[in-house]
């Protein structure tokens, strides 16, 4: 049984806590804003320039981060970029070389924001994010709840399957044999986890009331970024126009 | 506080294996009880039916007078009343733990007490002082040490102020030092002559702690000792 993707989410939800430095940066809800502003009119624009501008900023504020950061952005965006590549290499035989630039370059952008969101915000201010965005916060427990439930269950399949690991031995094919057994245990925690929380909840006086406490204030940065996500649309817009 | 359990009998329903079998006790404010036993002679289930999680498939479980029920439980009223009054620390903290930081973990009961917002902040300064917490408030509690989750969810069910305090295994899976500082906090929460029911393997703990130790053995309260 591949574990592969279990180990990525409790890597990108588990272990990155401690990665993240506690420097000072415009709100999670203002960070997610524009990088959701960016993919948004990344994937609408037909002009080449624009995506060009975006990606050399982007790369701008990448060059300005320490070197074990720029590896940790750039890492999936070389993996996606060559990946995309290869997919489109025939579009360039084939007399369409412009959608190769421009896709690519699409997939990059993305993948360069979403890649510099992850390394700039923990999922917890994400989350509490949503709160300033008026999700309701119940809706913000329950999602965390699951998240941390898919983490730990991550984590206890991960043991199961290097224990299954450490036994197979001798010509019993224990990796098919497994997968259903470290599933089936693996259901069973959750159901068990899911019970469990919710009695210690109910222990606590749960009542359906939970709000999110810690509330991000208005600072100089979020008006930075603001600008520049309007500055960002107005290049959008006048850029588009002229391609018509 | 009075606590009785008269009669307590409780089989789990799937394996219709039995689980308590005619225990009796009456649990006094101001003892701390320790509940010693092999896994699975019981204890947790005690605990359960205690916080009013299992029903019992027969006998009577009062508090104060009050015969307490999952079925009674379902309205609010009583059971923000029950839950106030009495606190369970789970053997398991990590799934005790829910809320995005350590500071958001202590409040959550003192929210759903409906507290001014004042007494709420007050409670959180002066359990995060007591537990030790103040330098990890911002961090998820996921992100803790067995140790620092241990002590959280203790923080966080003793900000409630409970009359009662039921602790399942409180320092299992604890390294020498954490056992120790929950051994120490233990002593000093019996000196404040809460209703404290403990459950463990450690001998040395219920040793030190309890005024009154219970050994369970095959789901029976089978010898009620007060030590030396």
């Amino acid at each position: 049984m591949d574990l592969g993707f279990l180990k990525i989410i409790a890597k990108i939800l588990g272990d990155e806590g401690n990665q993240i430095e506690e420097v000072k940066r415009a709100a999670a809800y203002n960070r997610m804003l524009s990088s959701f502003l960016l993919i948004l009119l990344g994937a609408f624009s037909r002009n080449p320039w624009y995506v060009t501008g975006i990606l050399a900023g982007l790369l701008c504020y990448i060059a300005m981060q320490k070197p074990k950061k720029i590896a940790r952005i750039l890492g999936p965006v070389a993996g996606s970029v060559g990946i995309t590549v290869i997919f489109l290499l025939p579009a360039a035989f084939m007399g369409s070389p412009r959608s190769l630039t421009l896709v690519t370059m699409k997939v990059a952008q993305t993948v360069t924001v979403l890649s510099i969101l992850r390394c700039d915000t923990r999922w917890k201010e994400m989350t509490a994010a949503l709160s300033n965005l008026h999700v309701p916060d119940l809706f913000i427990l329950i999602l965390d709840t699951t998240i941390r439930f898919l983490v730990i269950l991550g984590r206890y399949a991960i043991g199961i399957g290097e224990a299954v690991g450490l036994r197979r031995v001798g010509r019993r094919n224990w990796k098919n044999a497994g997968t259903a057994g470290i599933l089936g245990v693996t259901w069973i925690k959750s159901q068990q986890m899911a019970d469990e929380t919710a009695q210690a909840m109910m222990c606590r006086c749960f009542n359906g009331n939970y709000k999110v406490r810690r509330r991000h204030r208005w600072n100089i940065r979020d008006t930075g970024m603001l600008l520049l996500d309007a500055l960002v649309v107005l290049a959008f817009v006048c850029l588009e126009r002229d391609l018509k | 506080m009075l606590i009785e359990l008269r009669n307590i009998n409780f089989s789990y329903k799937d394996s219709g294996e039995k689980a308590l079998e005619d225990v009796s006790l009456t649990l006094t404010s101001g003892n701390c009880y320790t509940i010693e036993g092999p896994n699975g002679c019981g204890k947790s289930t005690l605990f359960r039916i205690m916080m009013g999680l299992e029903k019992p498939e027969s006998g009577i479980y009062r508090v104060d007078g009050e015969e307490i029920t999952p079925q009674k439980l379902k309205k609010e009223s009583l059971r923000q009343n029950f839950y106030r009054r009495m606190g369970f620390l789970f053997q398991n903290c990590e799934i005790q733990l829910f809320t995005q930081t350590v500071e958001d973990e202590i409040a959550f009961g003192l929210e759903q007490l409906r507290l001014p917002e004042s007494e709420i902040h007050a409670r959180v300064e002066r359990y995060l002082e007591r537990f030790q917490l103040q330098n990890l408030r911002n961090r998820a509690p996921f992100h803790l040490s067995g140790g620092e989750k241990k002590r959280l969810a203790l923080a966080a069910v003793l900000a409630m102020e409970p009359e009662a305090i039921l602790m399942d295994e409180p320092i299992s899976g604890l390294d020498e030092e954490g056992q120790r500082w929950v051994s120490e906090f233990l002593l000093e929460m019996k000196a404040e002559g809460r209703l404290m029911v403990i459950a463990t393997h450690n001998r040395a703990l219920a040793q030190s702690v309890a005024d009154v130790r219970i050994t369970m053995q095959h789901g029976r309260a089978q010898l009620i000792e007060k030590p030396q």
